[in-house]
């Protein structure tokens, strides 16, 4: 995902938490996960 | 086993309640899925998971104008495999409670191969359902949905006529539907049988149901039930599919236009066996020519339970218990026997009486423990080898 770290710092000002599989935040969370196939 | 990495797909997302919707909106378009997740947000659905694989982009935006159309959505399940996929959306009254309505989609590629709904009561809800997935009528059903499951030719499933009978009984239902037949069932135990534009009686109680319903059946199958309606009893025809009703339906037909009220509690028609309190009858039963009204009186009750194998319309083997009351019981059994079958004919059997021609013998009774075995002549040389057979 293409977040610079300025923009974590500012999320993480806003108590929203990002990283590669996840966004959290008050009230919500959002997974993402690599899709694998055989 | 090797995998292969691809690129990142949603998989879950959880809403307990308000959040920083603009931050989080502007985010998520960074990551993968972004549509996804948009109309996750924008439906604030509680939760929602993802299982994305292979190419289903048509139900895709089936599903998404679906849960764009509905008012409150609270659950969301996409779970791909392949070429095959699995969809549940749950609907409610709240936006933070689970929701009651749940539709259920299942597609391969981009063929809906089945819709079912279950617990829907929302007007809103089917005409949303009805309008996406293309199933006409359904707003025009009026009691509560319990389950109605469609697969096969989903567009043509609900016919007017079907419709108005379930209309008709007003009552909460379950429907199963493929494309050769209809399973309706109202409240139980009452099930109904629909298929080409005829609705069939599977079980049904004819004190209750039978006189709300009785205008839409079949006239073959009217002449013969109305003379049992308002009785309390319930008829069952113990088939899965419509080639097979139609066996039993003559079958059973035949048998209950040779008996009167008052009925017993229950009579079960299947393809094979007939049986009703305490009586089994295996095998042609429909030829059974035999006082069949006498077992439901109390005469009759001594040769309970009663089970019976029917070959042809000549050939019977009966098995009973063994009256406990003697030779006083003995005699009575004998009785009701010669009455039940019509004939005076019967004669206990001993070797010495097999090897004399007797014509005037047409059954046979034996004894095998507790049970007495009464047989025709014909198949007398069969019953004897294997006596325990046809007690069980």
């Amino acid at each position: 995902m293409k977040i610079n770290i300025e923009e974590k710092r500012d999320m993480a000002k806003k108590d929203i938490l990002v990283n590669e599989n996840s966004i959290k935040a008050k009230n919500i969370e959002i997974y993402y996960k690599k899709k694998q196939s055989k | 086993m090797r995998f292969i990495i691809k690129k990142n797909r949603v998989s879950s997302i959880f809403i307990a309640g308000k959040f920083d919707y603009e931050t989080i909106k502007r985010l998520i378009v960074k990551y993968p899925d972004s549509e996804w997740v948009s109309l996750v947000l924008d439906k604030q659905i509680n939760r929602s998971y993802f299982t994305f694989s292979g190419n289903h982009e048509k139900i895709h935006e089936k599903l998404k104008e679906l849960i764009q159309k509905l008012n409150i959505v609270t659950y969301l399940n996409i779970t791909e495999r392949d070429e095959r996929g699995y969809t549940t959306i749950k609907t409610g009254s709240h936006k933070y409670q689970d929701g009651s309505e749940r539709i259920t989609i299942k597609y391969v590629v981009d063929t809906i191969e089945k819709v079912e709904l279950s617990f829907i009561s929302r007007n809103e809800t089917k005409k949303v359902v009805m309008e996406v997935l293309n199933i006409p009528s359904l707003d025009k059903l009026s009691p509560h949905i319990l389950t109605l499951s469609l697969s096969g030719e989903i567009t043509k499933s609900l016919n007017q006529q079907l419709v108005e009978f379930i209309n008709t009984l007003n009552q909460p239902f379950s429907l199963y539907c493929n494309t050769k037949r209809c399973i309706y069932l109202p409240n139980y135990p009452n099930k109904f049988l629909y298929s080409n534009d005829k609705i069939y009686p599977l079980v049904i109680q004819m004190k209750e149901m039978y006189p709300q319903i009785a205008k839409f059946l079949p006239d073959e199958i009217r002449r013969v039930l109305n003379k049992f309606s308002g009785y309390d009893t319930t008829i069952f025809f113990t088939v899965s599919t419509k080639k097979d009703y139609e066996k039993v339906l003559s079958k059973a037909l035949t048998v209950l236009s040779k008996i009167n009220p008052p009925l017993p509690e229950y009579l079960s028609f299947g393809e094979e066996v007939f049986q009703t309190r305490r009586i089994t009858i295996r095998g042609m039963y429909e030829k059974l020519n035999v006082d069949f009204n006498l077992l439901f009186q109390s005469e009759g009750e001594i040769l309970l339970p009663l089970r019976m194998i029917v070959y042809d319309d000549k050939h019977k083997v009966l098995s009973v218990y063994k009256p406990t009351q003697g030779s006083e019981g003995r005699k009575k059994l004998i009785k009701t026997l010669k009455k039940f079958l019509g004939t005076e004919a019967i004669a206990e059997y001993s070797e010495d009486l097999q090897k004399q021609e007797n014509n005037n013998i047409l059954y046979y009774l034996l004894t095998d423990g507790i049970y007495y075995i009464i047989t025709n002549k014909e198949l007398l040389p069969t019953v004897i080898h294997n006596l325990p057979q046809f007690v069980r």
